[in-house]
């Protein structure tokens, strides 16, 4: 390789948008590696000069979003894995929590949530990336947000566990 | 005192750190009249510091190569199969086998080597016929290969190993400078007197040691590293059935994982690591030796012969 592609320095934060979108390491990456695929082929279709970053994920969002809509049932990969708990116990339920409390947001909150969370793209961003109104990216973080902390705190369906050391 | 016009998305972007100076002093005036509000908020915050705290370490991993291949394509040739091609499949046969480890063998499919240099949609059929190939050659090696009986722990303990010993930022949960304490933690646990085995002449140093969950009840991992940054990890666990009356070491390998394991009164041990299969076997001699080796010099009526577990191959 002579010189590095524009795109390669974002593969990093592809990929760690993809894992805290879907979970499993080779669905995410699965993902990761067709929008590349795309978006090189695509590249030509990217005006030089706007924002590359914006660009990348919005191929993301649009080939997961028919992804999910197509597919129905998402095979579990994790379940028999081993499980590391004690040691910083709270530490490590919480961010099960987080992660599995995730995944039980709605995909478009979930997205906005991560986008401006974890990608810190600004809100205006977002509402270019994912093709929204800005009042509907500040309604949907809102309502994300709400849901997540709620699922994270309150929710007295699922009984916290506790482990005993 | 309240400002008529701090809206929600204020409040978001507060959470966010977003507001300027001025705008941030209202909503804070806002916020002291207002404390579910202020609580609500600091909660956010602390969602978007745990969101990093998870998955930033993914941004220092190592990009896998199916990725990387990604940027070789000419981007005239990159076709929507591109993601069926021979490398690509290779590579992600192993990136999940890496997942599923011991279920590697169920997939038990062999790609053959490519001899086509660029992949081409055109190509298709063929890669089909070398897809079947595989298959049937897959197949042929399966039944080739003794049936193995290795109990479900080593791919627990592969599986460990994989996930652990890779990591960079958690490798441990607990560092070896707290050996005490990890000891102690695991023997309670696991309902055994435990201890790590020092094995610094073979040429590896603990670094620490964490509890696993397993599908029977918790297990042990602890971790070593050498000097030229080899690692690898014992994973003890009690109640382990069978296998126990030969009491001898076993081998097992899946892809990249050795692994050697005996069984030892009710407590299996497995040792797996990257290393040549003969390094590796030095190591777990030098382990048997503190874990096992006391309780044969205390009249331990298994005792071998040689003092030694015999060497038994799977």
């Amino acid at each position: 390789m002579t010189t590095e592609h524009p795109i390669m320095a974002y593969v990093p934060h592809l990929r760690r948008y993809a894992r805290a979108l879907t979970r499993h390491e080779v669905e995410a990456d699965d993902l990761v590696q067709d929008t590349l695929e795309r978006a090189l082929r695509k590249f030509s279709l990217w005006k030089q000069g706007t924002n590359l970053r914006a660009w990348l994920f919005s191929v993301m969002h649009n080939l997961y979003v028919n992804q999910a809509r197509s597919k129905q049932d998402v095979t579990p990969m994790d379940d028999d894995m081993d499980v590391p708990v004690g040691g910083r116990q709270e530490e490590g339920l919480r961010i099960r929590d987080l992660s599995a409390s995730l995944l039980e947001l709605p995909l478009e909150q979930r997205e906005v949530l991560l986008l401006v969370g974890l990608e810190n793209f600004s809100y205006e961003e977002v509402a270019r990336t994912l093709e929204i109104p800005l009042g509907t990216v500040m309604s949907r973080l809102s309502r994300g947000r709400e849901r997540l902390r709620r699922l994270l705190d309150g929710c007295p369906a699922k009984p916290n566990l506790t482990v005993v050391i | 005192m309240i400002k008529p016009s701090i809206t929600e998305t204020d409040l978001q972007a507060y959470a966010d750190n977003r507001l300027s100076d001025a705008r941030r002093g209202e909503v804070e005036a806002y916020l002291a009249a207002h404390p579910d509000d202020a609580r609500r908020l600091a909660r956010y915050s602390h969602i978007n510091n745990d969101l990093h705290g998870h998955f930033d370490p993914i941004l220092s991993e190592k990009i896998p190569d199916r990725l990387l291949a990604c940027f070789d394509m000419p981007a005239e040739s990159a076709s929507p199969l591109s993601r069926f091609s021979l490398a690509n499949i290779r590579t992600r046969i192993r990136d999940l086998s890496q997942h599923f480890l011991g279920r590697g063998r169920v997939l038990g499919i062999l790609v053959p080597a490519s001899p086509i240099g660029n992949w081409q949609p055109a190509s298709y059929a063929l890669t089909v016929a070398w897809l079947s190939l595989g298959v049937v050659l897959g197949w042929q090696m399966q039944r080739a290969l003794p049936q193995n009986d290795m109990p479900p722990m080593v791919r627990h303990a592969a599986v460990a190993y994989v996930t652990y010993a890779s990591e960079v930022t958690h490798p441990v949960e607990i560092q070896a400078s707290n050996e005490d304490h990890l000891e102690a933690w695991l023997s309670k646990r696991l309902g055994m007197n435990l201890k790590a085995p020092k094995l610094g002449t073979a040429g590896f140093a603990l670094m620490g040691g964490r509890l696993l969950a397993g599908t029977q009840g918790p297990a042990a991992q602890f971790m070593y590293e050498d000097s030229v940054g080899r690692r690898l990890t014992l994973y003890v666990k009690t109640q382990e059935m069978g296998h126990d009356k030969s009491k001898s070491f076993a081998f097992a390998q899946e892809k990249e994982v050795n692994a050697f394991y005996w069984i030892d009164g009710g407590t299996g041990y497995v040792l797996s690591g990257n290393l040549g299969r003969r390094d590796l076997l030095k190591v777990a001699e030098v382990a048997y030796q503190q874990l096992n080796a006391p309780h044969e010099m205390m009249g331990n009526p298994k005792k071998s012969a040689s003092g030694r577990p015999h060497f038994v191959t799977i």
